[in-house]
């Protein structure tokens, strides 16, 4: 049995929200978004997403800041996969983020196909680790 | 016997002659290289022992007349002998002109000991008294000529003619001068009244006329000897002349017939010049490197063939006091003496002169020199100095007094230290070393020298070192250049260079924050814009879509504005329009604006009672407040009290506009008012081009005032800034 897919967007930028929330509109089960970064944690615990959509550019504490909060967490449940939101192209911030544990990015401004393509793909594959694992637990 | 193996002791046969100075080729004469003075005392002892057991035994004649006899020859053909080999062993030992001359010795003892043994043969082996002439005049006389060689073998050629021309000359005036002392004290009379047949006369004749050559070489060859070989050649030369009296003595008892009994006691003279010829080669020889530069000669040398002039004017004296008149053979000699003296004189005249004209022709030269040498170091465009061993400066040219900005005599004297810092003159005086210790003749650096009066100079300099005669620094030569120029010429195109640089990186940051800030713009519009055109929306999301368009349109055009003000600003193409300006109201209607944007702030505003009035542009200060607005509001994410301010104080007004927000780091503090530098890497969220605090500083600085910051991370910020105020009439309108 499918359980609901949840979606947390963290993004100082509620209109950047707004947007993404339109994006995925139908493609997942639940989105909920987040602009002070200072609440990820708790949000997180509380929310259990299947996957997070996290701005680099916010103000304290910013993407990389929350990647190396969310870092306990995030193995603890398993493969949790991050995308990053950023502006920026520069590689150094990119490779930051990935030595913490992104999976993948989105630029600014979107393309609303690649936004749905990456978060369905990253789905899919913590789909199917949440059955493998569940399924070992049914053996 | 030689303490030292001999082959290292070969020494030079002539040394370097000195420039400049007249002298004669030293006399050259080395014996075994014995070091130190212990063998030749023993030796030396030895023989005077013998000599006076050798004259006592004659004098007393012990053991009788035929035991005296044998005793008398047999020790003076030892004697011989023994003279032999040391002679011999001398010229084993030595090579070149030495050898040979210390060859002559040798074979002139034995020559002469040969005759002793013959006359021995005759008086103590057959018993008969010796016949004369006989074959042991022939040794006898063969030793004279050989000693003689001996002698000049020790001399090497004169190098000078003048000066050959002299030893002729003097060697002319001595053997005259004796031969007249000889002619007129007794030779005259044994050569008259004698018996003997002619070739016998002819015979003891030789024995005198050897004699006085003999002596004649020992005045010559004592005239060029040096002074550390003196000993030894007057060894040799008392030797010679010992065996000179002798023979003379022999000559004339033999000429008078009489040479019998007290004639042994006369031989002592054979054996004590032996003995010393012997002696001569174990004289300890010395460091030639110490007596390399040995003077002139010395005055007591030049006089000696005045000594035999004098000799014989002393007897011409005698004779006269006696009534004897001068022989015409004996008037002859008078006559050359003089000839030859005064030929001797003109020489040596010519001689002084010719140095004396050289010596003035060198003197002017020098004197051309040193004014030359002079002007050149007074005019150099180099500083000159001269410093000493002990590091201070001895004195200085103009050029250099003038880079110091000191007077000349000011400086003499003063350390080199006092001109550079202690680090420096450290590596300076490293540099020195190699110079020192002689390993480099010239060394040269850069040195920033310090002046007295606090200035600096960058000097190149080079030093070299002046050494005495005795090899010893006597003092660096120093000259220096004023490469200051060149130094900051360097110095500003390094700095242009990094400046460029810092403002190319800056120029970089800026492209990637602008193109940031757009991405980030363009989110809003391309989105919403992008569904309202795919998807079939109703008309209020439309609409509420189209207004999130139009923020981020609106965040683009503020975003393009910022930067044009500020490169309008910093190109001096920004014009204020100036008015009088009530602080309290522009404070007032921003704060109103910035409420209605912010629902989750409070504003506690405390303005100053007495409505301070400012000479501005509005539009500008409105805009500053509004910008310092905006951030108290984006860097307090939890919302709580903004308080806004004025005062007056000193003249201006103060406004400040004070958060409890995120606070500020402190390295990001004193940037946060230039262009381009406001954002790191992992700073907060963006807003804006972030140019709004450079735009704010600007329009405050231009309009007299200044902004600055205080904060706190945690705690929040106090932006303050001041503006002056218009004068106490103006404000009360």
């Amino acid at each position: 049995m499918k359980t609901p897919t949840r979606v947390l967007i963290v993004d100082d930028d509620a209109m950047h929200i707004e947007l993404l929330t339109q994006y995925l509109a139908g493609q997942v089960d639940e989105v909920r978004g987040l602009t002070d970064s200072r609440e990820v944690e708790t949000v997180f615990r509380e929310y259990q997403p299947d996957l997070v959509l996290l701005d680099l550019h916010m103000p304290d504490p910013d993407g990389l800041e929350v990647l190396r909060r969310l870092r306990g967490a995030r193995l603890s449940l398993g493969f949790l996969p991050v995308i990053m939101l950023t502006a920026d192209a520069g590689h150094v911030a990119r490779n930051s983020a990935l030595i913490l544990g992104a999976d993948d990015f989105l630029t600014k401004p979107f393309d609303r196909e690649e936004v749905i393509l990456r978060v369905r793909n990253l789905l899919h594959t913590r789909q199917l680790y949440v059955d493998a694992k569940e399924g070992r637990t049914e053996r | 016997m030689a303490r030292s193996p001999s082959p290292t002791f070969a020494p030079p046969l002539s040394h370097p002659a000195l420039p400049g100075r007249v002298s004669r080729p030293a006399l050259q004469v080395t014996g075994f290289g014995l070091r130190g003075w212990r063998v030749f005392t023993v030796a030396a002892t030895s023989a005077a022992l013998i000599g006076v057991a050798f004259v006592a035994w004659t004098a007393l004649r012990i053991g009788g007349d035929q035991v005296t006899i044998a005793v008398d020859d047999i020790g003076e053909a030892v004697a011989a002998f023994a003279a032999a080999v040391s002679c011999g062993l001398a010229a084993y030992r030595n090579s070149g002109r030495t050898r040979l001359a210390w060859a002559f010795f040798a074979t002139s003892a034995i020559s002469w000991g040969v005759g002793e043994v013959v006359w021995s043969v005759y008086e103590v082996g057959m018993g008969v008294s010796v016949p004369f002439p006989s074959a042991a005049d022939a040794g006898f006389l063969l030793a004279i000529p050989l000693g003689v060689a001996g002698v000049f073998a020790f001399t090497s050629a004169p190098g000078r003619l003048t000066t050959r021309g002299e030893a002729l000359l003097a060697g002319a005036i001595v053997a005259i001068s004796l031969v007249f002392v000889a002619w007129s004290l007794g030779l005259r009379a044994v050569y008259d009244s004698s018996s003997a047949s002619p070739a016998a006369q002819l015979i003891g004749l030789a024995y005198p006329v050897g004699d006085i050559i003999t002596i004649t070489v020992l005045v010559l060859a004592l005239r060029r000897a040096r002074k550390h070989e003196r000993g030894r050649m007057l060894l040799l030369l008392g030797g010679l002349a010992a065996n000179a009296f002798a023979d003379s003595a022999f000559a004339y008892l033999t000429a008078n017939g009489t040479y019998d009994a007290i004639g042994s006691l006369l031989d002592a003279g054979w054996v004590i010049g032996y003995l010393l010829i012997a002696l001569a080669p174990i004289w300890p020889a010395t460091d030639h490197e110490a007596t390399a530069a040995e003077g002139p000669i010395e005055l007591w040398q030049l006089a000696l063939p005045w000594v035999a002039v004098l000799a014989a004017a002393v007897t011409a004296i005698l004779l006269a006091s006696t009534d004897q008149a001068l022989d015409q053979f004996s008037t002859v000699l008078a006559g050359s003496i003089g000839i030859l003296l005064v030929g001797s004189q003109v020489l040596s005249h010519r001689d002084s002169r010719s140095f004396l004209v050289k010596s003035q022709r060198m003197e002017n030269q020098l004197a051309r020199r040193t004014s030359l040498l002079d002007e050149i170091i007074t005019h150099a465009p180099l500083g000159i100095a001269r410093v000493g061993p002990n590091m201070k400066i001895i004195d200085v040219n103009p050029r250099m007094a003038a880079l110091m900005r000191l007077g000349a005599n000011d400086v003499i004297d003063t350390p080199v230290a006092r001109y550079l810092n202690p680090d420096e003159f450290a590596r300076v005086a490293e540099l020195f070393r190699p110079l020192w210790k002689g390993e480099v003749d010239t060394i040269e650096s850069d040195s920033n020298m310090i002046r007295p009066d606090n200035s600096a100079v960058w000097l190149h300099w080079s030093a070299t070192t002046v050494r005495n005669a005795a090899g010893r620094v006597e003092y660096f030569l120093a000259m220096y250049e004023d490469t200051d120029a060149e130094h900051a010429a360097n110095e500003a195109a390094l700095a242009h260079l990094a400046g460029i640089e810092r403002l190319n990186e800056l120029k970089s940051e800026f492209i990637t924050l602008v193109s940031h800030e757009f991405r980030t713009g363009l989110v809003g519009i391309q989105g919403f814009s992008e569904m309202i055109r795919d998807s079939d929306l109703p008309v209020d999301e439309v609409k509420s879509y189209a207004g999130e368009i139009n923020k981020d349109a609106e965040r683009l055009n503020r975003m393009i504005n910022d930067m044009l003000d500020l490169d309008r600003i910093e190109s001096g193409r920004l014009t204020l329009r100036i008015e009088p300006v009530n602080v309290n109201l522009a404070l007032h209607g921003a704060v109103e604006r910035a409420h209605a944007s912010s629902e989750r702030h409070q504003f506690a505003t405390d303005f100053d009672s007495t409505e301070p009035i400012v000479h501005c542009d509005a539009d500008r200060l409105t805009q500053i407040i509004s910008n310092l607005l905006t951030n108290a509001v984006k860097y307090s994410p939890d919302g709580g009290v903004i308080e806004v301010t004025s005062r007056v104080k000193e003249g201006f007004v103060e406004v400040s506009v004070r958060d409890h927000g995120v606070g500020i780091a402190p390295e990001f503090v004193k940037r946060l008012f230039s262009r381009y530098e406001r954002y790191e890497k992992t700073s907060g969220k963006v807003i804006g081009t972030g140019l709004g605090l450079a735009i704010a500083r600007q329009i405050v600085e231009m309009q007299g005032g200044r902004i600055w910051v205080d904060t706190t991370v945690g705690a929040g910020s106090d932006f303050h800034f001041t503006l002056p105020m218009q004068t106490a009439k103006a404000s009360a309108v």
